[in-house]
């Protein structure tokens, strides 16, 4: 019994060595090809774009419900609005990613609060189509 | 001596379990955070406010107004695939054409964002929006 015993465990151990290789090569396509999803529940609109989105742009998500939001906080307009004179005085530029579900009125109410701030040219973000 | 090797060997031997346990842990972390979506941009131009003399102004204006499911360019109401041509035909006729966007109270964001679309993609390079209601 006790030989029997023996027998049977060398290959119960299956080789674990070809599935560790295989995770080890997911992990690092995971860490360099993707990029971590901001903390929003935003599904941004489409466009037909090829213009990649600029380094330094203060991106303003607006939400379904129409509360504009900045690295994933939610703002009133007139915090927005301080936010947007600062990054204006710093020279700096500004967009807007609206979610597709957004009334476009709310998206011309946050264009006219970024004219206010003092943008003549801005840019909407979205996802390319 | 045999003894002693075998005591040596059993020493060097290390349990990978816990490493791959992180880097399972890891694995899924980043296969639940990663976005593999790619963001693009598109210019507009702030709508002038009150009291500024806009050089805009001077330029011929094309009015485009925006509801639910229907455009009016100019007074004219159109559906998508027909504003296009009827934007490309005014385009010829005034080639340094000034957009604006009258939008509505139903209009949504795709909608507005497809027309900003056209309109860089025929290069018109001043695209302005305003609001239907004050």
């Amino acid at each position: 019994m006790r030989v029997r015993d023996e027998e049977r465990q060398p290959s119960l151990q299956a080789d674990l060595t070809p599935l560790i290789n295989i995770v080890f090569l997911m992990l690092v396509f995971f860490m360099l090809a993707g990029s971590l999803r901001p903390g929003d529940d935003i599904q941004p609109a489409s466009i037909d774009s090829d213009r990649a989105v600029d380094d330094g742009l203060l991106v303003i998500s607006v939400d379904r419900e129409g509360w504009a939001r900045v690295d994933g906080a939610a703002v009133n307009d007139e915090s927005l609005l301080v936010l947007l004179e600062e990054q204006q005085a710093r020279g700096g530029r500004a967009g807007i990613r609206p979610d597709a579900r957004l009334e476009a009125q709310r998206l011309v109410e946050v264009t006219d609060l970024l004219r206010k701030a003092g943008f003549e040219q801005m840019v909407l973000v979205a996802q390319a189509r | 001596m045999n003894f002693q090797l075998q005591q040596k060997r059993s020493r060097l031997l290390i349990s990978l379990t816990p490493l791959i346990d992180v880097v399972f842990i890891l694995l899924l972390f980043f296969m639940l955070a990663s976005n593999f979506s790619v963001e693009n941009s598109l210019a507009v131009q702030a709508r002038p406010g009150e009291g500024t003399v806009a050089e805009d102004r001077q330029a011929p204006a094309g009015l485009i107004v925006l509801d639910r499911d229907h455009y009016e360019l100019d007074g004219v109401e159109y559906g998508t695939r027909e504003l296009a041509e009827s934007l490309a035909r005014l385009l010829e006729m005034k080639p340094d054409l000034a957009l604006s966007i009258r939008v509505g109270k139903a209009a949504r964001v795709q909608a507005l964002l497809d027309v900003i679309a056209l309109a860089d993609d025929m290069g018109i390079a001043r695209v302005t929006m305003e609001s239907s209601t004050p």
